[in-house]
């Protein structure tokens, strides 16, 4: 999950060591509502993939995010 | 990080178009942490986004985009929406910014009409600091006639710039990136990850406001400026890269001085060049070259020396990552890239290409014939004798006005005080009752256009040298003398009694800090950033028997 750990820290501007997967806005003080949808608008770049409005309102945590990218047929494991 | 990591990571950046936003995100943040480590060349720009919808982000990845520039970019984001008001309110927090240029990205969904718009650049043309406003024109087929107005209005107008939005969100794509799903999220209408292309396309203008075009083009040879190897494949079997060589003659075209930095044999590389029947660059559209064995940096050093420009005005491009890191790692003021990038680099971005500008390439060939022509005299006096220089002295006007603010931006070596300005800053001297010539001059090899300034503010019985200033170009050939001593003379027959002049020390004028004095000017006084002389206007101030002076 290193390149999803590397965009996220980037964004976020924390460690990749200090993101798990309980990380979300709720605890991340840069993670507020412009950075959540440049995560999102990233994400769909980088692993090209195309986000549901639905997708992106439910998620509330990095565990969130991954369950998406499986969902869309990512291999977290590989990237 | 230091500043110089935050410099390599912004250069790699050029090489990637796909780098996502984030990238440049993280360097516009660990750019605020090294304000104090920023090296002496870098210029400083002020820089306002006002838009009609969501933009953030999009400053901060223009910053990052700077730095590869050369350029320190201060940027305000006005409030979501807010682009009206805060024109109109002229005590509003993007007053208080006091901006240099301000990029105006108004959809056309959030305006009335383009009355609007124009009462808007109307109200921003009286704010004085403001060098340039750059308009967005607006999206999708529907706007094709508001656009065709835009572009009739504005045609000739130096404060205004308009910006082909449309034409880039054709480039970038506009399914993806244009009103897309996540205009319900915040009304968020450009995709961010269109920002990094956007900003590029954007900063030309900051590069053009600020002075800092770039003045130079060095290429390599081999799998640049055609597919192949030459001393390897042999010339029949290279494919030649035109698109490549028809944009670099565009750049000359516009005055971009061109050299060669290759490993190659020298016979080959000028078979080519010379010989090669699909070829469009020649030889004689190069100033310089160093083809030979030596590492790049080396040869880079040298070719920077030889054609007398500062190396932070200077492009590489080479196909080779090793040959780029090590020229990188040696001078990262120079911006370096792969050839396939220069059609996106805005390094060279000019608003207005003057006279000189169109004839510079011939005159750097000219330049190396006269260096083959000065080594041939052993002695400096013959030299010059045999030179047949001639200058022309006039006054400014509606004509020269673009060519004498360029030159007081961009010239750095022969410099005495420093003081930049825009086009308006020059008409606003003359209109203040400030006095300026300009120096033009030719010898027997060519012209080289007009080359130096000499701005007076008069005062009872004293005159204030603002400006005096000369293209490196033309030193060393009793020029500046010439020009000072006329001065003088007009001085002396208004019944001046005094000239006074100030000069200002920075990291590239050393030329020019002892010529006051040179020429026989009296020290007054120095402090930190200083210094000051003084010359009584009552000897006889005659040219130099080697230049034939005119005033018109």
């Amino acid at each position: 999950m290193s390149k999803l750990k590397d965009i996220l820290s980037r964004i976020l501007n924390m460690s990749p060591d200090s993101i798990t997967d309980a990380t979300g806005p709720e605890n991340a003080e840069s993670w507020d509502s412009f950075n959540s949808l440049l995560i999102a608008t990233e994400l769909e770049k980088e692993f090209k993939v195309k986000f549901s409005l639905e997708d992106i309102v439910s998620v509330k945590s990095v565990g969130d995010i991954k369950k998406i990218l499986i969902k869309h047929e990512i291999d977290l494991e590989y990237e | 990080m230091s500043f110089s990591d935050i410099q390599r990571a912004a250069s790699l950046l050029i090489e990637n178009p796909k780098a996502p936003a984030s990238e440049f995100l993280a360097i516009a943040n660990r750019l605020n942490s090294v304000k104090k480590e920023v090296p002496h060349y870098f210029r400083n720009i002020r820089c306002a986004f006002l838009g009609s919808f969501t933009l953030q982000g999009l400053p901060e990845v223009f910053r990052a985009r700077a730095v590869s520039h050369n350029l320190l970019a201060d940027v305000y984001l006005a409030p979501y929406n807010q682009f009206s008001q805060q024109i109109m309110d002229n005590s509003s927090d993007f007053y208080k910014f006091a901006a240099d240029i301000v990029f105006l990205i108004i959809d056309r969904r959030d305006m009335l009409d383009l009355q609007h718009i124009y009462n808007l650049i109307d109200t921003l043309k009286s704010a004085s600091k403001i060098k340039n406003v750059v308009l967005f024109n607006f999206a999708g087929d529907v706007s094709e006639s508001m656009n065709r107005e835009l572009e009739k209005v504005f045609a000739f107008n130096r404060f205004v710039s308009i910006f082909n939005f449309n034409c880039f969100l054709d480039e970038v794509g506009r399914e993806d990136n244009w009103y897309t799903k996540y205009v319900e999220l915040g009304d968020l209408r450009l995709n961010p990850q269109s920002f990094p292309v956007l900003a590029e396309k954007m900063i030309g203008y900051a590069v053009a406001v600020s002075g800092n075009t770039k003045k130079c083009l060095v290429v390599d040879l081999d799998n640049t400026l055609w597919k192949g190897i030459v001393g390897e494949d042999g010339s029949e079997s290279l494919i030649i890269n035109s698109d490549l060589q028809k944009n670099i003659i565009d750049l000359y075209n516009k005055g971009i001085i061109l050299a060669i930095n290759s490993r190659n044999n020298l016979e080959d590389a000028w078979d080519i060049l010379e010989k090669h029947p699909g070829m469009n660059l020649r030889k004689r559209h190069f100033a310089a070259w160093r083809i030979n064995w030596n590492d790049k940096h080396i040869n880079m050093k040298e070719l920077i020396q030889e054609l007398n420009i500062s190396s932070d005005s200077v492009v590489f491009i080479d196909d080779d990552p090793f040959q780029r890191n090590l020229v990188r790692e040696v001078f990262p003021e120079i911006a370096v890239f792969h050839p396939d990038q220069l059609k996106n680099y805005s390094g060279f971005f000019s608003l207005i290409t003057t006279e000189e500008d169109r004839k510079r390439g011939e005159m750097c060939v000219q330049e190396r014939q006269r260096n083959e022509f000065k080594i041939s005299f052993a002695d400096q006096n013959d030299f010059l004798k045999e030179l047949g220089l001639e200058a022309l002295i006039s006054r400014a006007d509606i004509g020269n006005i673009p060519r004498i603010s360029q030159l007081t931006q961009k010239t750095n070596q022969f410099n005495l005080a420093t003081h930049r300005y825009s086009e308006d800053g020059i008409r606003q001297f003359l209109n203040s009752d400030g006095k300026i010539w300009a120096i033009s001059v030719r010898d027997k090899f060519g012209d080289y256009g007009i080359t130096g300034v000499c701005m007076i503010r008069p005062a009872d019985k004293v005159w204030y040298i603002d400006n005096f200033l000369l293209s490196c170009r033309v030193l060393g050939r009793g020029v500046e003398s010439a020009f000072l001593s006329f001065v003088c003379n007009l001085a002396k027959a208004e019944k001046i009694d005094r000239i006074v002049g100030t000069v200002v020390p920075t990291a590239k004028n050393k030329p020019s800090l002892s010529f006051l004095s040179d020429f026989g000017f009296g020290f007054v006084y120095s402090n930190d950033s200083l210094s000051v002389y003084e010359e009584k206007l009552i000897r006889n101030y005659s040219s130099l028997p080697f230049i034939k002076i005119r005033y018109e």
